[in-house]
């Protein structure tokens, strides 16, 4: 399975180059998109407690 | 609307359709007509995204609930950026390890024409079951902003739309969604500070006003601890019977709704649904279809999260300031008819009474000092206010809705009206008209992505594949500019249809949420269950939304989990298909 995908991965169409991902690699940049959303909901999660009151 | 106004309006709707039309240049075959040539760049391709999925209904209702809810409604957002994550992973690089033009063509290397034509007649029933809703929508809002008949609205809507696809393929598409986009952000921008304007020196500061939204239970952005925590969901029989209680499954905004739930619902909207799954086919290579993906990933969650907290500005607004009972425009025409003149009269007087007791006791709590909690009698005097005045608005909707339903009063929300019935109050002349060719444009880029999508769809997995395979590529993209118009057409009556009965619309939401699912274990089936063939492919299809229906039959759960239970469906059905019979 690992090797189809990283096949289907590898395979880009015909004459076109893959770009230098940013920050250097993907895998780098899958990180910080998830740690940035665990952060936002942190930070919405901190709004709620510090503004929010039940009623 | 004062004539600088319609002159801003007529000047940016010129202006987009004329930037569609001149793309044309670009739409000389196939490729260039549903690929963009494979020339768009990243940033556009991801703002066409954005745009796509930001219909006018979401600018409007969005803050309409942001008004009414608080922020609740952010949390099913949260699922977004990990969809895109496993996107970029798994199914980027699949479709763009061939030169396809529509997603469902994958299908058919993998599994057969069988399978392919299926998923790609999935697609081209529910989005043009929604396409309808999507151009009727925003034209009740329009309709009643610029003052025009409802049937006028839904024909200018579609015929400008449809003018600009036909001619100019995706790459109008898409720059005229990156305008839209950039429109609908600065409308947005403008209506948040024009907020602040009025509440800041009322209030005393920004975070005077955060505190007062939050008193009122405005600010709750995430709720971690679900209101129904049962995890067996209840029947329709029990639910009749007025058994058991509501379910986890049932409940649509909180934390892991959003996260488990929103993840699935991305997923198949992102990858799997034509009008979006497109985008990620124009860009140059993979990796620039990543980077469109991820844009969405960064932006979407905080862009939302701002759009309610406008919606919840607003609301205070309407507190300090003098607020209508009711917004939407037939409900004031029904209650200032005769029949309704004397029965909603004292329930103004009511109304006003609660309303200005909301007021004043929000000013007293505003005086507290060590913030709203440090006086429980002044903030419970204020919370009580807050209820009271939603009490008395949803007697008022339900006087003048005057409909029983299932033995029940029905009350005709008025939360896409909000938006439209402010800006129209409160928005000086020239941005009045900047804000509603805002609305506009983003109903504007989300009907014109579908109609590509659809023309690529007709094309590309029917015409071609089974109508006529030897067929020139000029013929072909005749066929296209053609399918464009027709599904234009069908779409502008089919919305012309709704506007007889807006229940409809409802229904077909509801539809659609049905198929998404299966594309999305379609193509899981394709990445991972290797021994799968054509009909284990198209029996899991008929597999995943057989099991959407039974589950919408016999259970109640919130359809974001129905593209987990059509997914589910697909893997199941496929899988036991396979065991019988070998993939050739």
């Amino acid at each position: 399975m690992r090797g189809s995908l990283n096949e289907m991965a590898d395979s880009t169409e015909e004459g076109t180059q893959p770009d230098r991902p940013p920050l250097g690699s993907w895998a780098r940049i899958y990180t910080l998109c998830c740690v940035l959303a665990v952060l936002v909901m942190a930070l919405l999660y901190w709004f709620s407690q510090a503004f929010n009151v039940q009623s | 609307m004062g004539t600088l106004d319609w002159i801003v309006f007529f000047a940016f709707i010129s202006y987009v359709v004329w930037d569609g039309v001149r793309r044309r240049s670009g739409a000389t075959d196939l490729e260039g007509y549903y690929a963009g040539g494979r020339k768009i760049p990243w940033w556009a391709a991801g703002l066409s995204i954005m745009a796509t999925q930001a219909s006018a209904i979401t600018v409007i209702g969005t803050t309409g609930q942001g008004h009414e809810r608080g922020m609740g409604l952010v949390q099913s957002y949260f699922g977004l950026p990990f969809a895109m994550v496993i996107l970029c992973i798994f199914l980027v690089p699949y479709f763009r390890s061939r030169n396809v033009l529509t997603p469902y063509q994958l299908l058919e290397e993998r599994f057969g024409p069988m399978s392919r034509t299926l998923a790609s007649l999935i697609f081209l029933c529910s989005r043009c079951l929604a396409l309808g809703a999507v151009i009727y929508a925003p034209s009740i809002a329009l309709s009643a902003i610029l003052n025009i008949d409802l049937v006028v609205a839904v024909v200018i809507i579609g015929v400008l739309t449809t003018t600009y696809t036909m001619v100019g393929g995706v790459t109008a598409v898409i720059w005229t969604d990156v305008k839209q986009m950039v429109v609908i952000l600065v409308g947005l921008v403008i209506v948040f500070g024009m907020l602040l304007w009025e509440l800041v020196p009322q209030l005393g500061s920004f975070g005077k006003v955060l505190e007062l939204a939050g008193a009122a239970d405005k600010l709750g952005a995430l709720e971690i601890i679900p209101e129904n925590t049962g995890l067996v969901p209840r029947t329709h029989a029990a639910i009749a019977a007025g058994i058991g209680d509501p379910s986890f499954w049932e409940q649509k905004y909180n934390v892991w709704a959003g996260v488990f739930g929103g993840v699935f619902l991305h997923l198949s909207y992102f990858g799997c649904d034509n009008s979006q799954a497109q985008r990620l086919l124009t860009s140059k290579n993979a990796d620039e279809s990543k980077k469109s993906l991820l844009l969405s990933a960064f932006a979407k969650v905080p862009m939302q999260a701002f759009v309610l907290l406008l919606g919840v500005l607003m609301w205070m607004f309407y507190t300090v300031t003098p607020q209508p009972m009711l917004f939407n425009s037939d409900q004031i025409a029904v209650a200032q008819s005769v029949e309704f003149e004397a029965r909603i009269a004292p329930l103004q007087v009511e109304f006003e009474t609660a309303h200005a007791e909301r007021k004043a006791s929000m000013l007293a709590l505003a005086k507290v000092e060590g913030g709203v909690t440090a006086d429980p009698v002044a903030l419970g005097r204020y919370q009580t206010a807050v209820a009271e005045v939603d009490n008395v608005r949803k007697r008022a909707r339900v006087l003048v809705t005057d409909e029983v339903k299932d033995g029940k009063a029905v009350d005709s929300k008025d939360t896409n009206d909000i938006f439209c019935r402010y800006i129209l109050a409160e928005m000086p002349p020239l941005l009045l008209g900047l804000i509603i060719a805002a609305i506009f444009a983003a109903a504007m880029s989300s009907i014109d992505s579908v109609l590509n999508s659809l023309s690529g769809a007709t094309v590309i997995d029917i015409y071609r594949r089974w109508i006529r395979p030897d067929c020139s590529e000029a013929h072909a993209l005749r066929v296209g500019k053609f399918t464009t118009l027709f599904w234009g057409v069908v779409a502008t009556f089919t919305a012309l249809f709704f506007a007889g009965g807006g229940s409809i619309i409802e229904m077909i939401n509801q539809v659609g949420s049905w198929f998404y699912g299966s594309l999305l274990g379609i193509f899981v089936m394709a990445l991972f269950m290797r021994r799968a063939g054509d009909l284990a492919g198209a029996l899991g299809l008929l597999g995943g939304m057989g099991a959407v229906l039974l589950v919408h039959n016999t259970v109640k759960i919130e359809f974001l989990w129905y593209n987990v239970v059509g997914l589910v469906g697909v893997l199941v059905v496929g899988f036991v298909t396979s065991l019988f019979v070998k993939r050739r």
